[in-house]
């Protein structure tokens, strides 16, 4: 007669346990070795050229090279985009498509871009937004570019002039609009947030490439992608923000606007200003603002029509030091910071009419101010904020405290 | 059960387990979806009705020192109430156990084990609590009691990290959908606090039974603040889950959390953090029906019986025919089981039960 243990049969079971739950946990393992994974750094989306109703979608790897002690810092190998191209009627299919291409599975964990051509964003991007948002991989803070040009060719002149590694550009790149507010880091995170409820309209940042002649370019108002004085080798530019109304793209800010909508929304930290000398009116000033407080936004129903006051308080100082200059003069200071101040009124004011009465999207999310002016739900929806932006009047107050120049503060 | 008595914290910290499981994954989501931005309005109020509800538990139970809910409805209506009562208990908190495993393994499916079956990462759920429910009872409260602060921690870490996310305007409308959908129809939300289920089993197992009103009082507020802690992050970050179901609302708002580029992708933390506290909820669970079982079938040694139950835990989890039928259990049969069992059922048996105690004494 056979007496079984009880330890015995405890630990067979425990074998037998470790087994299937390897056996189980394998393929997942699998799945994840980076053997077996191809990692996108930047993922375009366009219209197909064969089918209007297809789409053209562009992925961009690097070799895992570019990443080792050799070859990080040393400057000697530039680095050179690997860009693939396929035409399939869905993001996922072109991504499945791809995977077999490449003979590796496609993560998109490290995806930093997502860029959608101007003429699909025309088409609308919520089937897309959705798609992307519901992958796994892709996480919230994946900017998302809109490219006036074919995005294959934008991806392929985006490469870092002085940068190696692409994936730090890539990330650091669209933060520039915080110490500019010429451009903005806008996320497929904000984006998706904006497009599904009814307080916002969705933006994205904008991107073209550098023409041979910028005959529209007369002076910084007119600055946006595609249409700048810069001169350079990488001739993708990223400047501006494209407006959406819902999924569709409504239209187009230029830098200036944008660094407006930068102050509304206190994502810029400091920025530049040009202003008239205040001693000499053909010369102009260069004022360092600096966005000491959260700007404030009010929204008041007044007969059934939004009246938005906005408070900005900035504070600065003079960058342009001439001969007779005096930034000690209190009567100087103040002369300067009304100007920077009116300035700033005018050009905010602009934006705000502009995203108002022309684009009727409320990309600064003005709509999320005015629900406590309602009791329930129900009022708001009734409202219908995004239709009744249209209507809304804007009081724009910018107070601003020049406080000297810089190091030098009179000459 | 009662060889192993617990303290004070202990015991807060096992009532909390239950607030902080469901929160991970569909609790947050549904109530914004319910009540809108006037979530935490409703929260608050719900809050202060879950605190004089656990006063009337701590009230109703002063008659019946060292005797949980299932003696007193022996006391009620004899062994067969007893029985009844008893299976009741079993099959609610297995059935909330399984399919809140169900849904966590879903959903951890969906993050981290694409190519794995879904029966195999709730199999590794059953091992765990199997092995936990074998060892004492006590080890298993220990265990809690050490991960619970870590896990209130990482949900204040969550939060103050996502500050810089939050909006709130968020919480306007202030009323939401209205004075009667808050304060009316939105007292059914107290199945937020389904942890005082809990309660009703602790007298035999406190050291020190005259902490059961500190206990009830303390466990249910802590367990008022996480509830609106949490739901605060979502509403001020994802105004849009009053629109849209995501898997995990809370795993959400974690994704977002970087400094820099240095320090990214802590949600992996947090996972591995709610994991644990996970297995501790369900091992906690298992435990108490192991114990009410041996309660009302006189059994002297439970171990026999754990890999049974952790049977029943699988089979009950194995059985929505996919996350759409485990979504809808959770979300629409848990919440009226728990208002039905937890408030009602229990809260009438323990009035009874006072009245009939008060009747006997008069005599």
């Amino acid at each position: 007669m056979i007496i079984i243990n009880s330890k015995l049969i405890k630990n067979i079971f425990i074998i037998l346990l470790l087994i299937s739950l390897t056996l189980g946990f394998s393929k997942s393992y699998i799945s994840y070795s980076i053997d077996n994974l191809d990692f996108v750094l930047a993922m375009g989306v366009d219209v197909a050229d064969s089918d209007e109703n297809k789409l053209k979608v562009t992925f961009e790897f690097s070799k895992s090279s570019n990443y080792t002690p050799e070859s990080g810092g040393s400057g000697s190998d530039k680095y050179k985009p690997i860009i693939n191209t396929v035409e399939a009627s869905s993001i996922d299919s072109a991504i499945n498509l791809m995977n077999a291409h490449m003979g590796k599975e496609l993560k998109l964990s490290h995806c930093k871009l997502l860029v959608f051509s101007e003429k699909l964003a025309e088409k609308g991007l919520s089937q897309h937004i959705y798609t992307l948002i519901n992958n796994v991989q892709i996480r919230p803070s994946t900017n998302i570019i809109v490219s006036k040009s074919d995005t294959q060719y934008y991806l392929e002149n985006l490469n870092p002039t002085i940068e190696d590694h692409i994936t730090v550009y890539y990330e650091v790149f669209p933060n520039s609009g915080k110490y500019t507010g010429y451009t903005t880091n806008a996320t497929i995170g904000d984006f998706f947030y904006s497009m599904s409820t009814n307080t916002c309209e969705s933006f994205a940042l904008l991107a073209g490439m550098s023409s041979d002649q910028n005959d529209e370019y007369k002076d910084i108002n007119n600055i946006i992608a595609g249409n700048s004085p810069i001169q350079s080798e990488r001739k993708a530019q990223n400047l501006g923000i494209a407006v959406f109304k819902d999924d569709r793209l409504e239209g187009e800010l230029t830098a200036l606007e944008t660094l407006s909508f930068s102050i509304l929304a206190s994502k810029v930290n400091n920025f530049l200003v040009s202003v008239p000398n205040p001693n000499n009116s053909n010369d102009y000033l260069d004022v360092y603002l600096f966005d000491d407080k959260n700007t404030k936004i009010k929204v008041n129903i007044i007969n059934d029509t939004p009246y938005v006051t906005v408070d900005v308080k900035l504070s600065g100082e003079i960058g342009t030091t001439s001969y007779n200059s005096d930034y000690l003069n209190q009567v100087t200071l103040d002369e300067i910071s009304n100007y920077t101040a009116s300035y700033l009124e005018s050009i905010i004011s602009e934006f705000l009419y502009k995203t108002s009465k022309q684009y009727h999207s409320d990309i600064s999310c003005i709509g999320k101010r005015a629900l406590r002016e309602f009791t329930t739900w129900t009022d708001y929806e009734n409202y219908n904020w995004k239709d009744r932006y249209r209507d809304a009047f804007f009081d724009v107050n910018v107070d601003v405290n020049i406080k000297s120049g810089s190091l030098i503060t009179q000459t | 059960m009662t060889s192993s008595k617990f303290n004070v914290k202990e015991a807060i910290s096992l009532v909390l387990v239950v607030a902080v499981a469901h929160s991970l994954l569909s609790l947050p989501k549904n109530l914004l979806e319910e009540q809108k931005s006037a979530v935490i309005l409703n929260i608050i109020y719900v809050s202060i009705l879950a605190i004089l509800f656990s006063y009337l538990v701590y009230k109703l139970f002063k008659s019946f020192p060292g005797k949980d809910i299932i003696d007193i409805s022996e006391f009620l209506g004899g062994k067969s109430l007893k029985n009844i009562l008893g299976i009741l208990f079993i099959s609610y908190l297995a059935f909330s156990g399984s399919i809140l495993l169900r849904n966590f393994c879903e959903s951890i499916k969906i993050v981290y084990f694409p190519n794995t079956r879904v029966a195999f990462i709730i199999a590794m759920f059953i091992a765990a609590i199997i092995i936990v429910c074998s060892l004492d009872f006590k080890s298993n409260i220990k265990t809690t009691f050490i991960i619970m602060p870590i896990v209130l921690l990482s949900m204040v870490f969550l939060f103050i990290c996502n500050l810089k996310n939050f909006s709130t305007d968020r919480m306007f409308p202030i009323l939401g959908d209205g004075f009667t959908n808050t304060f009316i129809t939105g007292i059914g939300n107290l199945y937020a606090f389904s942890g005082i289920v809990f309660l009703y089993f602790l007298p035999p197992l406190l050291k020190n039974p005259s902490k059961f009103k500190k206990i009830s009082l303390i466990s249910i507020s802590i367990s008022a603040v996480y509830i609106i802690m949490t739901v605060s992050i979502i509403l001020f970050m994802f105004a849009y889950f009053v629109n849209i179901d995501e898997i995990m609302p809370l795993f959400s708002a974690a994704r977002y959390i970087e400094f820099g580029s240095f320090f990214q992708r802590l949600e992996s933390i947090f996972l591995l953090i709610w994991f644990i506290i996970f297995a501790c909820y369900l091992s906690i669970t298992m435990m108490y029906c192991i114990e009410i079982f041996k309660k009302i079938t006189n059994l002297k040694d439970s171990k026999p019986i754990v890999p049974f139950f952790g049977l029943l835990f699988l089979a009950i989890a194995l059985m929505p025919k996919n996350y759409a039928s485990s979504s809808f259990l959770e979300t629409t049969a848990y919440p009226i089981l728990t208002i039905g069992i937890t408030f009602i059922l229990s809260g009438l048996l323990l009035l009874l039960a006072n009245i009939k105690f008060v009747k006997q004494k008069g005599r």
